[in-house]
């Protein structure tokens, strides 16, 4: 197994205030190198070939993704997605945190290759700090010319502006995200068209999880072949973990895509605390799946034919002595919250599901409340506008098949 | 260009959607939320079709019309897809058909009955609960709902609203909006202000259900129609006979209006075109026409039969009430006299 | 204090900066009023209806005026297995509320998602103010100053 870090190498090591810490390390080299003696099209099929794909859960092609913006005419953007608010993750304000400027090198990069003038960070509502590093980091970049007009004496442009959202978990799907800056309720539009052609203010726009850009100045650095020798061979790389719940060592880990659920709760994370007995693992937040002992060894990809799918990285470990009503209340209820309310099915499916559930929790459900949960979570996955559907029934399904809630 | 639905071949021009082409090829597609001239907002969720290119089921409302396209309209899949739906729905209305505005013209009460919808499917039966949840059940219902009737032209009342986002989409000064979030959306005037507008009528007539309709005092106005001692005059705007058998063809009905009026009880109908100024033909009735047919003003009741709701705000002197095609309807059926 | 006009005056009047705008009055006068509503409406040439729809959807800004105590327990999923469900019973005793009741003018007491804290769970907020590794026991302890 290989123990390259790509995100986290520098954590712990560097002053993230500080630039001239990152650039001690080696850092916005990948930028001089590209402006030095690289250009757009070389790095774009770099990148396509490293088979890097979309940290934020769906998996898609970073290649593709930027390749589709890159090939457009006129004005474009660029958005880094910093607006993580799935429930257990917080990898991405880690980043920020320990490294932002390694950060700040992928949206530069990523921003030239698709040839935008204007990139915009779109950060949680509630990540003030993070938001605070960021201008920092800006303003510093901007003073070593890494941003600003006429990017390390070439004849590249770059404006960076940081957006903040204001707390609505929908958000973060790039559509709603896109809603949000526009001034709109962040609700998801309708596809097509898609962002990538028609997007913020109806201009081509490229969306990036914060984590996917991080990785693009290690791959200018160190090439497809090195980056896609990673980790599984269907979607390579390194993976930022989020380890929680009943786990000694909590927090967030690199490791490479392909792990097994038990070398990152076993070896990374070192297991249960004393005395407490593994139930299940939820991978992915509020909206993942549910993975019993027998399954630990099932390894971790984004490939649509892996089983328990990656999703943002969260791992959380629940024990034996959790109450599991409790946590299908957090499930439900996150949902309840967070729906946008646009689609019939998901406003009022989400409601009814959360209704259901703290009757479940009081222990008067009924045969009629087992059948219309069954009906909620099929309307849930098969008949919402957005992918929100599907993720809010994914627990409780897994809940009532895997861990038999409802009985037989 | 040729697409396939249900197996049967079907000319279609590029740029139509399938619900455009399935309605105007009369294969039946539920929906709620799509209305002639407004945009698609694909929110209803129950004009789902299955295609070959997916198996995601897809709302026809949006999906346009390509080369090799295959739809199927009825399935197991998609039967399900819309009862669910529905009682989904149908379990957030009030249920409260049998006294409600809109009885036998509402497109959820059609809908529901087409798929045979169980009364509150999703909803705890008394006894299935204990009485501290049941009243936050309550709480937690009656605390979004928004009832107004302070406007004199539209009469509002959230708890029937489907969400479908007509009225926001139609109105000319944008009055409506979507607020909130998830299961606590109201659709509705920002801070739940009173309606103020030029009422020009298109929220109520684009409404599906009751959650809008047309203000008035309906028992007074049977009392009037009814009274043997009054007479009551019905000025009927131009266009009517159009819009009222519109809405009948709702209720499956078809008569003429003049019958209709003079079955309710009106004694005189008078029909004026556009270019004829509607305030001058209403003020004559309880001058020039009272003076002559020697009756006292008193015992006139002058109806404009109009889809001009704004005219509510000017009843006086002269107007006694103002009735839409809607309420023409109303009247019909409470009295039962077709 | 500033005055809402002061306030629309730091934004270009473009609706990108709608959002930002209006979570900048919300925490300067602790809600968005029906009052700056309507100027901020104005501001950016758009329909009240239209600032409402966009203002009403998001968490951090308020619509109403919030009571005096508000105090938010995060049920996210790191949160409730580490027992946030028991400090919200706790809270609610205490309290003598229920979660989510928007009734009472002076208290609230609200379940909340996900802030990002999750290694520090249960995260509790008080009128702004992060606590962690919050526990039943410890919930006296917290609301004692604040009330």
């Amino acid at each position: 197994m290989s123990n390259t870090k790509i995100i986290t190498n520098n954590w712990g090591k560097i002053d993230p205030d500080k630039i001239e810490s990152y650039i001690a390390v080696g850092g916005y080299s990948a930028l001089k190198k590209f402006i030095r003696d690289l250009d757009a099209q070389t790095v774009l099929a770099e990148i396509k070939k490293s088979g890097l794909c979309g940290r934020g859960g769906a998996g898609f092609s970073t290649g593709d993704k930027l390749s589709l913006v890159a090939t457009q005419g006129g004005e474009k953007y660029f958005i880094c997605n910093l607006d993580e608010s799935e429930p257990g993750t917080h990898k991405d304000r880690s980043i920020v945190d320990n490294n932002p400027h390694v950060l700040l090198e992928g949206i530069i990069l990523s921003s030239l290759i698709i040839g935008a003038k204007k990139a915009f960070i779109y950060i949680n509502g509630h990540y003030e700090k993070q938001k605070e590093i960021l201008e920092m980091a800006l303003e510093q970049a901007e003073k070593n010319e890494f941003l600003g007009r006429g990017i390390i004496g070439s004849c590249y442009d770059l404006e960076v502006e940081i957006f903040q959202g204001a707390g609505a978990y929908v958000c973060g799907e790039e559509t709603a995200l896109i809603n949000s800056m526009e001034g709109n309720r962040g609700e998801p539009k309708l596809r097509p068209p898609y962002p990538t052609g028609s997007g913020l203010w109806g201009k081509p726009t490229c969306v990036n999880n914060a984590e996917t850009v991080s990785n693009i100045p290690w791959i200018i650095l160190n090439g497809a072949d090195a980056y896609s020798k990673i980790g599984a061979p269907c979607s390579p790389g390194t993976k930022l973990y989020i380890l929680g719940g009943s786990i000694r060592n909590p927090g967030v880990v690199e490791a490479p895509t392909g792990i097994t659920i038990r070398e990152l709760i076993f070896n990374f994370g070192g297991g249960l605390p004393r005395g407490k007995e593994f139930w299940f693992t939820q991978i992915g937040g509020a909206s993942g799946h549910l993975v019993l002992e027998s399954e630990l060894d099932t390894p971790l990809t984004f490939s649509r034919e892996c089983p328990v799918s990656l999703g943002s990285g969260a791992i959380l470990v629940v024990d034996r002595s959790v109450n599991i009503y409790d946590l299908i209340l957090s499930w439900t209820g996150f949902f309840r919250r967070e729906s946008c309310g646009k689609c019939l099915s998901c406003r009022e499916g989400t409601f009814r599901l959360h209704e259901i559930a703290g009757r479940l929790q009081d222990g008067e459900i009924s045969d009629r409340d087992k059948e219309s949960l069954k009906d909620i979570l099929w309307t849930l996955n098969n008949t919402t506008f957005c992918p929100l559907g599907k993720f809010a029934a994914t627990a409780m399904g897994d809940a009532i098949l895997k861990l038999k809630i409802l009985g037989d | 260009m040729q697409i396939k639905i249900n197996n049967k071949k079907y000319e279609v021009e590029e740029g139509e959607t399938v619900l455009d082409v399935c309605r105007r090829e009369g294969i039946r597609i539920p929906t709620l939320c799509a209305f002639e001239g407004l945009p698609r907002e694909a929110v209803c969720r129950l004009c789902l079709v299955e295609i070959t290119l997916t198996d995601k089921l897809v709302t026809s409302c949006t999906l346009k019309v390509c080369e090799k396209l295959e739809v199927t309209t009825e399935s197991e899949r998609i039967e399900k897809a819309r009862r669910i739906n529905l009682e989904l729905l149908w379990a957030d209305h009030a249920g409260k058909c049998a006294t409600c505005k809109r009885n036998r013209m509402c497109e959820l009460q059609k809908l529901a009955e087409e798929y045979k919808i169980e009364n509150f499917h999703f909803v705890p039966r008394k006894g299935e609960i204990t009485s501290s949840e049941e009243l936050n059940l309550t709480k937690d219902n009656w605390s979004r709902v928004v009832v107004e009737n302070e406007n004199p032209c539209v009469s509002r009342n959230s708890e029937f609203c489907v969400e479908c986002r007509r009225c926001i989409n139609i109105c000319p000064e944008k009055k409506f909006g979507f607020n909130h979030r998830a299961g606590d959306v109201v659709v509705g005037t920002p801070y739940g202000e009173v309606l103020d507008c030029g009422f020009c009528g298109e929220c109520v007539r684009a409404c599906p259900v009751a959650a809008l309709t047309d203000q008035n005092d309906f028992s007074k106005i049977i009392e009037s129609l009814d009274d043997i001692k009054k007479m009551a005059v019905a000025v009927v705007d131009a266009g009517m006979e159009e819009k009222i058998s519109k809405q009948f063809s709702k209720m499956d009905r078809r008569e003429k209006l003049e019958d209709i009026l003079s079955k309710l009880g009106f004694e005189k109908i008078i029909n004026i075109s556009e270019k004829d100024a509607e305030d001058e033909v209403i003020k004559k009735i309880k001058t020039d026409y009272a003076r002559k047919e020697k009756i006292n003003p008193e015992d006139i009741v002058v109806f404009f039969i109009s889809s001009k709701i704004s005219k509510k705000a000017e009843k006086g002197k002269y107007l006694n009430y103002v009735l839409s095609e809607r309420e023409v309807v109303r009247l019909v059926r409470d009295k039962k006299i077709i | 204090m500033r005055s809402i006009e002061k306030v629309l005056l730091e934004f270009d009047p473009e609706t990108r900066n709608l959002l930002p705008a209006l979570k900048k009055i919300s925490a300067a006068f602790g809600y968005v009023s029906e009052k700056d509503a309507k100027k901020t409406a104005e501001y950016f040439s758009i329909p009240l209806s239209k600032t409402y729809e966009t203002a009403s959807f998001y968490d951090l800004v308020w619509t109403k005026k919030q009571p005096s105590l508000a105090v938010q327990v995060c049920s996210g999923t790191n949160c409730a297995v580490s027992g946030s469900f028991e400090v919200i019973k706790e809270m609610e005793n205490y309290l003598k509320i229920k979660a989510g009741d928007g009734f009472n003018s002076k208290i609230k007491l609200e379940i909340i998602s996900c802030l990002g804290q999750c290694g520090e769970g249960p995260v509790v907020v008080v009128n702004g103010k992060i606590f962690t590794r919050v526990t039943a026991s410890g919930v006296h302890g917290i609301l004692e100053e604040w009330l």
